[in-house]
This record gives C-alpha cells, structure tokens and sequence, in this order.
C-alpha cells in the first residue's frame, strides 16, 4: 500500500477542492507537465529549456524495473500541479473575462509587459 | 544599547552560522556565513565590524534570448530546478557536515521582489527549516544588499545609493531605520537600462547592465555627447522620460529610419550616432544624475562617505564618477563592492538575517514566513543598530 | 578642491572684492562678501552672498556647462520675478552671470543661539526638538506652508523643498521668525497640478526623513498653513486645492506602490 500526495484549494466562494491522483491517468506517469514548463513567449523568442526536470529513474537504473519511490512521488507532484494551474487559470480567465475590453493579443502583449516592468500581474 | 550577543550560538560554540537563501529577481543565491562571537558586540553599535567570514556563496541565473525580459513564471521554475542543488552546493562548499547541528538560523529573502520566484524560494526556506529543525528570519532585500556592504567595506555611517532592477533610492539611517531621502519617481535604473538593451537587441548574458557598460566603453565620440532630459528634483529623479526618448532613438537606429535627423545625415544617408555612442550617453546622464542626487543627500545630512550597492553598482564607470565626487568634497570617500557582492546573492541576506537573529528577533509560526512584493526598506525597524 | 573652488571665485572676483567661503553644499559654494557691486556707501556691517556653481569633475562637460547656465538664469529670473509677488518672501536678486555660474544676493539668516548652525528650518527644527510641539514651532511652520502655497499658487514650483533650503529670518520685533525660500535652481514656472504634487511629496519626504519623531505633525501644520493661501480665494482656490491635494496624494500613493524588485 502506497500514499499519494493530495492537495485542497479553498477560498470564500469555494469551500474545498480536492485535487487528488489517479495513477491510470498519463499524466502522473510523467516529470514532463503540459503546464510546468517554460512559457510560449520565451519559447518563441529562441530560448533553450536549460531547467528541464530530469526523466524518472528506475529502480537500479534498469528499464524492466519499475520507478523508483521519489520519482514516483515526483511524477505524481506533476500531474497535480498541472490539474492545479488548470483550475487556478480557469478562476483567473473567469475573473478576467467580466472586465476584457481589449483584444486577447493586445491584452497579453500588455500583461508581459507589465510583468517585466515589475508589477505583479494583478489588476491595480 | 544594542547586544549583539542576546542569542547564545548553538551547541556552545563560539560562533554563529547563518544560511541564506535570494531568489527574488532573476538571480537565485545561496551563501553560508559565519560570526565568531566577540566581546565587542556585546554593547556599542559594531554591526559594521562582525568579522564575517563568507563560508560559501552560489548563485545561478536566469538568463533570457537578446530582446527578452524576464517573466516571472519562467525565473520562478528556474529557481525551483535549482535551489535544491544550489543549496547542496553551499552546504557542501561552506564544509558544513551535518546542516541541524552547524546552522543557527535560516534566512530568506521576504521582499521586495516578483512575486513568484519569491515564492519558489520561501517554500524551499520552509522546507530545509522543518528537515532540520533550525528556526527561519525574513530579510528585506535592501537591508541585505545595505549590510553587506557595510560588512564589507567596513563604512560605519555612509549615505547609501542602492542602484538594481528594481530600484533606486539614496537611503541614510537615522533612528533606527533605513531612510528614504530620494528615490525615483518613476521607472528604476537597472529596469530602464533593461528596457533600453531590449530595445537594442543586446544580450542579457551576463546582463544587459554589463554589456551596456562594455558598449559605452568602445563608444569613439565621446565628446559629441546626445543631449537627454536631465531630471532631478531635489533629491529625488525621474527617468521616464529619457526613458521613452532614447528608446525612440534606439529604435530609429535599429530599423534604420534614414528620416531622422540626429541619427543619419540627411544628404549622404550615413550614420552619425552608433550603438556604442547611445550607451555612452545614456550612461554619462543617468549617472551624473545619480550622483547628483547622492552629494545632494551627503550635504542634507553632513556625512562624507557613499557607499553604492545594488546590481547597478558593480558599474565601474558609475563607481568612478561617485569617487569623483567625494573626491570633490571634504573627506569624501566612496565604498563599493564587486559583483559577488553587489548582484543579488544569498550572503548578504544570511548577513543581515544573523544580525536580526542576534538580536533575538527570530519566527516562531511558519504563518509569519509569508513573503510580499511590495516592503520598504524604511519599513524595517534596525535594531541591531544605536 | 574646496582650495580649488576658493581660489577660482577669488581670482574671478579680483581683489577688489574680498570673499569668504561659508558652505560647501551639493550643488553650489556659498560666499559672503562686503562689497556691493554697483551701491555705494552701504552700511559698512552689510555682507551680500556669492553663489558659484562649480563644474562637476565626474559630469561630462557638455552636461556641465548646459546644467550651468540653465539654473544660474532660471534661478535669477525666477527669483526676480517672485521677489515682486506680494508676500512671497526670497533673497534679493543683486547681479547673475550665467555662463561662469554666478549669483549675488541679499544676505538672510542668523546663528541660532547655543552652537545650533545657521538659521534654516532644519537646524531650528532639531534645536527645538526637546519642545517640538511649541506654539512657535507650529507658527513657523504653518509660515512656511504659507510661503510654498503663495509659490504654487502663483504658478511657480520650487523642485527641491527641504527644511535647509527655508531659511528663517527673525521679525523685527524679535521673537517670531520669517521664513524666507532659497535655492531656486531646480524650479520651474508651471501650472500642472502635477509639478506640485511633486514638490509637496518631495517636502514631506524630506520632512519625514530628516525629522522622523515629529514629522507628522510638522507636515500637517505645513499643509495647513499652504491650504491657508488657496481658502483665500474663495470657490476657485478650493478646488484648486482640492486638485492640488488630490494629485499630491496620488503621487504618494505611486511612491508607495512601485513595486521594488531586487
């Protein structure tokens, strides 16, 4: 028998949300999530991904074995984080969509912006 | 009457040893430093002299493609792959055996900073506290670069121009605080540099700082300076509007616009201004205006000696103007350090976290490790200081 | 270098004109001098002062000799002009020459008594900090904020308010003290509600940080007495306060705001 990690988010309007692993599902059998990787910007600005995680060792480094506990536990870490960046960018799009005025483009164009300029991404 | 010793070192020993850990731009440090305990501390105002002796100091940074900034997602996915192994470093080069015996106290950085990477590296803080049981203190960014600049140079009272990406400010203590006697009213100096190099498509390796410093150097028209807004009030200065003007020119510059008049002469369609000529001149007026600013501030308060911190710091042209100046004046004396300790870096924050805990001023619920963007440097009390 | 600036003013000067140096500030070297260009016969105790704007070694020349000139002449004009305002009280404009960074002016100021240095605001301020809240303090005070409003008011802004940059001047009857502006190198002739919320946030900064204890009270009795001046003028000065006091809190508010990355 093997824990897995579970995380719960909560805020005012959301008394709890459980975010927990299902090990059927490939993306907890990855290091490599959809949504923890670099962003598309620097991307397409010719950057080199040099802060890639590691692939999941096996155990004795012998591919017919299976993975080893931590890299178990880090793809697990993985598939979480991904199912709770969706969820957090869903609530922020949602917050976001009742003020869009401006073009989506422009609209991120101006968001880089201001991160770079040292603001916090949060509208004043 | 400060006592430095309030705190007794762990295990009896007859020293301090602090480990900190900076995250909150571009650069992740981690640095171990250590106080032998002396009787000197035990009253009188020698937060100056604390015979710290730097046991190790890593850093990594983030660096971006030419004409790209920093976002803060990416820096802070950077500093989550590495702190582990920056840490391990530290550890392993400060030839510390065994972490919950050695260490006094974990520092980290509380802010200010982007939010994110502040993030990444607070939770890596928490975690080595909980693993090895060693209590945590949060340290204002700008009080860390301050003292360890005093550490290092030994200025006991000097006036402070504290130049990086995200700031600029001229800071003198009185009473027990940092204080603010003139800042920027707008954009900072590193950022406005930064914005300028992305303009120009100049490389962020090592930083963009660096190579504008390098570029200015090879600059052949040094007496045919280009004319910029010079805006200092009082004792404060504002830098958007060169800002904004110089990064019309650069643009101009690089897409060859042969329209405009101060870049290409108009009968031949030759250049008259270089790349190396824009930094040259963007560099000449900031500074003199920061230095400006810097003797203004000297003269309010009667103190004769500078002491520059902050990324822009390391800027050996800056530094000669600033010695220039004091020179100029009775007993000036300017104080700077070099890269190591002028980037962002993890010693300075151990530096000033062990003065805190020293003081006995120590977290006791990880409630209280939350970092914030947003924190003055007058907003902390010194009390490590008279 | 304060021999080197010594000797350029008193080679300048000629013999004629026998100078002594005073202080030594960031920008400019003050010195006093008996001699009067262009009076005579004036009272034999009389001193004028002579501000010279040294080159900067660390600027680049063209940076200097442009700084120089635009001061020197801003400042004469804009003290020639404020000295016909009524109630704003400044130096008085003697002679100026631009292009080698000279001003004569009227003399103003006194010793305060005990060691305490020259009469400005900020050393009459940490004289009376045993007794900060001192009806006199507070006179003085709301004087100045007086003094700043009448400028405001009148379009001009002084970009660089400190407590050394008030000079104070003992009334007549003794007693009560006057302050008088000095140092208009940085101003400017403006009507934009935002040059004076500039000006007002960079004399309460300045106030905080070199008079931290009391500084609340201190600003407040300064607003006060600048407030003062726009009630005076009916409907229209309140709402040029209101603005004024507005865009002042607004420029605070950027100041505390502005995120400061490392």
């Amino acid at each position: 028998m093997s824990h897995t990690p579970t995380a719960i988010y909560s805020c005012p309007d959301i008394p709890s949300k459980n975010f927990e692993v299902d090990i059927t599902q490939e993306r907890f059998n990855t290091t490599n999530g959809k949504s923890t990787g670099p962003s598309e910007h620097v991307l397409n600005a010719g950057q080199v991904d040099q802060d890639k995680p590691s692939d999941p060792k096996h155990i004795d480094d012998d591919s017919s074995k299976g993975l080893t506990a931590l890299s178990k536990l880090r793809c697990q870490l993985t598939g979480l984080q991904d199912d709770i960046n969706d969820f957090l960018t869903q609530r922020m799009e949602h917050a976001k969509n009742k003020k869009l005025k401006v073009s989506d483009e422009k609209r991120l164009d101006q968001e880089i912006n201001e991160l770079l300029d040292g603001g916090d991404g949060q509208d004043e | 009457m400060v006592n430095l010793n309030t705190i007794p070192p762990k295990n009896n020993r007859e020293y301090y040893i602090a480990i900190g850990l900076e995250g909150s731009a571009n650069k992740l440090g981690v640095g171990v430093v250590k106080h032998p305990r002396l009787a000197s501390h035990q009253s009188g105002d020698n937060s100056h002299i604390c015979k710290a002796e730097i046991l190790s100091n890593i850093r990594d940074t983030y660096i971006t493609p030419p004409g790209e900034g920093f976002l803060p997602r990416d820096t802070a996915r950077h500093h989550r792959n590495w702190v582990t192994r920056i840490i391990k470093r530290a550890i392993k080069e400060a030839k510390l055996t065994d972490p919950k015996l050695d260490i006094d106290v974990i520092c980290f950085t509380k802010g200010p900073g982007m939010g994110a990477p502040l993030h990444s590296v607070v939770i890596a803080a928490r975690t080595i506290s909980l693993l090895w049981d060693v209590p945590l203190i949060g340290v204002n960014h700008c009080v860390g670069h301050i003292e360890m600049g005093r550490e290092i140079t030994k200025a006991e009272n000097p006036v402070v121009l504290y130049v990086s990406g995200g700031n600029t400010q001229v800071i003198a203590y009185s009473e027990n605080r940092y204080r603010i006697f003139g800042e920027t009213l707008d954009v900072a100096i590193g950022n406005c540099l930064d914005r300028f190099a992305r303009t120009l498509k100049i490389s962020n390796a090592p930083s963009p700082g660096y190579n504008i410093e390098q570029l200015a150097k090879q600059c052949k028209n040094k007496d045919r300076l280009i004319q910029l807004p010079y805006t200092v009030k009082g004792m404060d200065l504002s830098m958007s509007g060169i800002l904004a003007y110089i990064d019309s020119l650069a643009k101009d510059l690089f897409k060859e616009n042969k329209k405009n008049k101060l870049l290409f002469d108009q009968e031949t369609g030759e250049g008259l201004v270089t790349v190396e000529d824009l930094c040259y001149s963007l560099q000449e007026n900031l500074f003199a205006m920061l230095v400006e600013i810097t003797e203004r501030a000297m003269a309010h308060v009667n103190a004769s000696q500078v002491l520059i911190v902050g990324g822009v710091g390391s800027n050996v042209r800056l530094q000669e103007m600033m010695a220039q100046m004091c020179r100029d004046r009775a007993n000036g004396r300017v104080h700077a350090t070099d890269e190591r300790f002028c980037i962002d870096n993890g010693v300075m924050i151990a530096q000033a976290g062990l003065l805190q805990y020293r003081m006995g001023d120590v977290i006791k619920d990880l409630k209280d490790t939350v970092v914030t963007q947003k924190f003055r440097t007058d907003e902390v009390y010194v009390s490590w200081r008279e | 270098m304060s021999q080197e600036i010594i000797d350029t003013v008193t080679q300048y000067c000629t013999k004629n004109i026998p100078v002594t140096l005073i202080s030594q500030g960031a920008e400019a070297a003050i010195f006093t001098t008996p001699v009067h260009p262009y009076l005579q016969n004036t009272n034999e105790d009389e001193v004028y002062i002579i501000k010279y704007r040294p080159s900067k070694k660390y600027r680049h020349p063209t940076i200097n000799k442009a700084l120089t000139k635009h001061r020197t002449l801003s400042e004469s004009r804009i003290l020639a002009k404020l000295f016909q305002i009524k109630g704003i009280k400044v130096p008085k404009l003697i002679a100026c020459d631009p292009y080698n960074g000279y001003i004569w002016l009227e003399f103003l100021g006194e010793d305060l008594p005990n060691g305490f240095g020259f009469s400005n605001l900020k050393n009459y301020l940490w004289m009376n900090a045993t007794d900060s809240y001192h009806d006199n303090v507070k006179n003085t005070l709301v004087k100045v904020g007086e003094q700043i409003g009448l400028l405001h008011w009148n379009d001009y802004c002084h970009g660089d308010l400190t407590s050394s940059n008030i000079v104070l001047v003992k009334t007549e009857s003794g007693g009560t003290w006057e302050p008088h502006l000095i140092d208009f190198g940085l101003s400017s002739i403006s009507n934009l509600v935002e040059d004076k919320g500039v000006d007002l946030y960079v004399l309460e900064r300045a106030i905080i940080s070199t008079h931290s204890s009391f500084s609340d009270k201190y600003n407040e009795w300064i607003l006060e007495g600048y407030s003062n001046i726009y009630k005076k003028h009916g409907k229209a000065g309140n709402q040029r306060l209101t603005e004024v006091l507005a865009r002042f809190a607004d420029v605070r508010m950027r100041g505390r705001k502005r995120s400061m990355i490392g």
